[in-house]
């Protein structure tokens, strides 16, 4: 048997990857082609209605009311009535199948005692021609306009359906693309491990909101500045989600360039300033943050500190004693000239000093914040290594707010071992 | 997240003053309704005050909400007056160097 289709229109590449994208091919039954398929039957009083996807060789039955469900679901394509239909991207309409030059050594006529068929194009979102969604009689039909107006109706809902299925997918897509995106930035925010630091106990924990896969607005970072001597920042962007997590990296990367460039602690948080004031007008984010320098001694260690409006970081002595250094400034971002507030510290053996951000202050549950009493009350208890107090900090934090944070909770710990 | 503890927030409109009242906390939990009720404010009036004088406690979304508040008033002309600051805001303010900022010329601290 001859194919009477134009083999371009069935084999035509786009139209072959559009029915390769819905995803339809060889599917099982679904509800939501066989109520369309049914409600056209039952509309139009036919025993069989159809919706087809058809390939480059055959003619799939997505859906295939009246057809019995171990009977077949397939016909080679050019043995099919969608041919037609595929090549002309026309509905077709034949009153008896027999008489019709396009269809009349079709096998279904005999199999199925096919005698009247109606169908309209199966579309997908893009326009393509997958198939048809059709009802199929076993009597010769005198079709009429009105016939066809449920048809053209039913077959365009299940063209809806298979679009939002396709968008269901895209968005799907995309949030898989955003998640690993959000991973890498997170990545490229928290550093995993803080990097040894010849003489000194350096540690850092830190609680996420929500857990992972969230983007965060706390940063912090130890690294070289050169000439034996080292930086560190930790810092808080007030606000949460993308806008916040792209801050935080611009402000922890602004850090980092300034303390290459400027050993004078409070030059750098100037910087940091004028960096995130560069940004333009952003009155919703600002940042507050303290950078310290510190160079390493076999008998201590001097910590140069300048804040930006951040809360004050906690000195533990070796014998308990503790103090808030209240280092100052303004926070970051908003205003111009702002004069960072300074600090200098010296860390004899066994002393550590206690970096966080204002997720550990001010966690709470119902009642109070942790507090400034509570955190000094805890480091005077804690005396362990950096990483010890670090975690007993965060733990703490976590603890008083009933294990749910309301937002990031960070600890930075810079700890002169005892020699 | 906790649920919202009941945190207040009035809006008296007397003359072209409108005053703003929290009592409670200003925090997350309330900072959409704090940015509502200045929206109103400055919609109503020529004059902004903010009441604190019953705000227990505030967190950086507080801040946020208050240094929004005060842009936002800079940009129509007039200064918004910060009021009734207790201790608790007053330590908040101090640490994130607002202070200055903030309540120049407010004269109202309970503090």
């Amino acid at each position: 048997m001859p194919p009477v289709h134009a083999p371009s229109a069935l084999d035509d590449p786009l139209r072959l990857a559009a029915v390769a994208a819905a995803g339809l091919l060889d599917s099982d039954r679904e509800d939501a082609f066989d109520d369309l398929t049914r409600l056209a039957a039952t509309l139009m009083g036919a025993p069989f209605a159809l919706a087809t996807v058809v390939d480059s060789s055959r003619a799939f039955w997505k859906s295939c009311f009246g057809v019995p469900l171990d009977g077949p679901r397939e016909s080679t394509a050019d043995d099919s009535f969608c041919q037609h239909v595929v090549a002309s991207g026309q509905p077709m309409v034949i009153g008896d199948v027999r008489e019709d030059s396009r269809t009349h050594d079709i096998t279904a006529i005999d199999t199925l005692g096919v005698r009247a068929w109606a169908g309209v194009p199966l579309l997908a979102p893009g326009g393509e021609v997958l198939g048809t969604f059709c009802v199929v009689d076993v009597v010769t039909r005198d079709w009429t306009v009105e016939d066809l107006e449920p048809l053209r109706v039913l077959g365009a809902a299940a063209g809806r359906e298979i679009a939002l299925r396709a968008a269901v997918r895209s968005e799907h897509d995309a949030r898989t693309r955003a998640e690993a995106l959000a991973d890498t930035l997170q990545e490229a925010l928290l550093p995993p491990t803080l990097p040894a630091v010849p003489g000194l106990d350096v540690a850092a924990r830190f609680h996420a909101v929500g857990g992972g896969g969230q983007l965060v607005g706390d940063f912090f970072d130890v690294f070289p500045v050169g000439g034996g001597r080292w930086g560190t920042v930790i810092g808080d962007v007030c606000g949460k989600g993308v806008e916040a997590a792209k801050v935080a990296l611009l402000a922890r990367y602004a850090v980092g360039v300034a303390a290459m460039h400027s050993p004078d602690c409070a030059e750098v948080v100037r910087w940091l300033n004028d960096t995130l004031r560069a940004r333009g007008p952003e009155p919703d984010l600002f940042v507050t943050a303290i950078y310290g320098t510190f160079t390493v001694e076999p008998d201590g260690c001097r910590v140069r500190l300048a804040g930006a409006g951040h809360v004050p970081p906690v000195l533990r002595r070796r014998d308990g004693a503790v103090e808030l250094l209240e280092v100052g400034g303004t926070l970051a971002g908003v205003f111009p000239d702002v004069e960072p507030g300074e600090f200098e510290v010296r860390l004899g053996p066994g002393d550590a000093l206690v970096l966080y951000t204002d997720g550990v202050v001010e966690a709470r549950e119902d009642g109070e914040a942790f507090g400034e009493e509570r955190l000094l009350e805890l480091v005077a208890r804690c005396d362990g290594d950096a990483g010890t107090l670090a975690g007993a900090v965060v733990a703490a934090a976590l603890e008083h707010c009933g294990g749910e944070a309301s937002d990031d909770t960070a600890a930075v710990v810079l700890r002169m071992p005892v020699a | 997240m906790s649920a919202d503890p009941g945190t207040e927030i009035a809006l008296d409109h007397t003359g072209d003053t409108v005053t703003v009242r929290v009592v409670g906390e200003l925090d997350l939990s309330c900072a959409a309704r704090f940015d509502l009720a200045m929206s109103g404010a400055f919609e109503l009036g020529d004059r902004w005050v903010v009441d604190l004088s019953g705000v227990v406690f505030v967190d950086s979304t507080g801040v946020r909400c208050l240094v929004r508040a005060w842009r936002e008033s800079l940009r129509r002309g007039t200064r918004v007056e910060i009021v009734g600051v207790t201790p608790a805001v007053r330590r908040v303010l101090d640490l994130t160097g607002l202070t200055g900022y903030l309540l120049e010329r407010s004269d109202s601290d309970v503090a």
